[in-house]
């Protein structure tokens, strides 16, 4: 990769956050991450990622909340957002995704190589 | 068993009453026999003891329920059947009939209300095993890729420090499951009223002062600063796991629904012989539709906080009854957007000399 690409995780769980960025290191990606929702706007805002690893359970702004942000955001409405979360029902994943979201995953049914497959090919 | 038995019963006696033609005294004798017999085939089967197994009430417990149903039709039938032979006009007997379909009918409806309390007591399980295995989740998903590294990593199994870094937060994963299901065994006992005290000599403010030094870091992640106005040490007579348990919920909850920048003030005071604790925050208050509910057992609120914090929901529910069984009272008020005030008094403890 001649620029390695950035990728922002909000993520409210440590554990989680450090195996996914420490994999996700490890193939070359910049990662940044934020334990809140506010933070993690801030964040996005400021790093201007390439793709947005997004769990919708988080506090101070929850993933809804983020996500209507970004899409009221001109600029940052463009930036792919995956949703990683644990949650599963066909309205919150109907929710994200008419909110804008470009996949929704659920943690525990994916290994961690399989996410890194599915980060992958988002910059194929 | 018990279906069976009642059906014969039921249907031998009709016969034999249908061959015998005999005087309406005489039926009246038999139906006192036959309620005898019924409540003597309660004994023997022990309908009680089966509907105790069950975790019911004896008016929600089929195998009760079906006998009553049965003597009552029994009676109603055999009543009808003698005002028939009496009174042989036509429009009585069509009368007697009507009365005993509306008797039978609001007798089933009485039936059939006290379901609800079971379908209710049902759906509340069904939500739960949701909510359990949404939490159980989380931990789960969070040993499965430490492990997929360390697996997939050897370059960070070599590095001693990495490694240990991340079997420390499987150990730490694998204490929130058990604290989970700890949690889910103490709603059960609580349920049951069956909470287990072991109470001493506490005082409040060290159990506020330990319960603050622990979620320190959780308050200046939330950038809330406590407030605390100490008027007495709040010494009672409690169990200080118990108490420990409710003074935390209470705080846990107060710094996540604080919006960055403001504090949570706490207090405790002497008030005519009790022990106060209180805690008010600035959060956003508890929204009217959702008073009501805010002490059940995996209750969470549907507003825009459902999505800013995991949690089963019965944190407020088991405090409650720690409270209540520590001899104690608990309760709230708040104001839309204003913030709340949780609340809960103790019997303040004589100290001699």
């Amino acid at each position: 990769m001649s620029e390695s690409k950035k990728i922002v995780i909000l993520e409210d769980d440590l554990a989680l956050v450090t195996s996914l960025s420490r994999a996700l290191e490890s193939d070359g990606f910049e990662i940044y991450s934020a334990v809140d929702g506010e933070t993690g706007l801030r964040t996005i805002a400021e790093k201007k990622p390439d793709l947005v690893i997004l769990d919708i359970i988080l506090p101070r702004k929850s993933g809804f909340e983020v996500m209507e942000a970004l899409s009221a955001d001109k600029e940052l409405s463009k930036i792919p957002v995956m949703v990683l979360t644990n949650l599963e029902s066909s309205q919150d994943v109907n929710r994200m995704m008419e909110l804008g979201a470009k996949s929704f995953l659920v943690k525990t049914n994916y290994s961690l190589d399989e996410v890194l497959v599915k980060v992958k090919g988002f910059f194929k | 068993m018990v279906l069976f038995y009642n059906r014969r019963f039921s249907v031998s006696s009709g016969l034999f009453l249908r061959q015998s033609g005999v005087s309406g005294a005489f039926y009246f004798r038999v139906n006192i026999c036959a309620g005898m017999a019924v409540f003597k085939f309660l004994g023997a089967l022990n309908v009680k003891k089966r509907c105790d197994v069950a975790g019911v009430g004896l008016w929600q417990c089929p195998h009760f329920l079906f006998i009553i149903m049965g003597t009552v039709i029994i009676a109603a039938i055999l009543a009808t059947d003698i005002v028939a032979r009496r009174y042989t006009e036509p429009e009585i007997a069509a009368l007697v009939v009507l009365l005993v379909s509306a008797l039978l009918f609001i007798i089933g409806h009485i039936i059939v209300r006290s379901f609800e309390n079971v379908v209710e007591a049902s759906r509340m399980k069904s939500e739960f095993v949701s909510i359990i295995s949404h939490e159980l989740r989380s931990p789960l998903s969070a040993v499965k890729w430490s492990l997929d590294l360390l697996k997939s990593e050897p370059a960070y199994a070599e590095k001693a420090n990495d490694s240990y870094s991340i079997i420390s937060m499987i150990g730490e994963q694998n204490e929130k499951m058990i604290h989970l299901v700890n949690t889910l065994l103490e709603v059960r006992r609580v349920e049951d009223k069956k909470i287990d005290l072991a109470p001493e000599k506490i005082s409040l403010r060290e159990i506020t002062e330990k319960t603050l030094r622990d979620l320190d870091s959780f308050a200046r992640a939330s950038n809330v600063t406590p407030d605390l106005n100490f008027g007495s040490d709040g010494i009672v007579f409690a169990d200080p796991k118990k108490i420990g348990f409710v003074v935390a919920s209470l705080t846990e909850n107060a710094l996540r629904y604080s919006p960055g920048g403001t504090s949570v003030k706490i207090e405790i005071f002497r008030k005519s012989g009790k022990i106060f604790w209180r805690i008010s925050d600035h959060g956003p208050g508890i929204p009217e539709e959702d008073r009501e509910m805010i002490f059940s057992r995996f209750f969470r609120s549907h507003n825009v906080f459902r999505y800013r914090s995991g949690g089963l929901g019965v944190g407020l529910f088991v405090s409650r009854a720690y409270i209540k069984a520590s001899g104690g009272e608990m309760g709230f008020f708040s104001k839309n957007k204003k913030g709340s005030v949780f609340w809960f008094s103790l019997p303040e403890l004589k100290v001699k000399g």
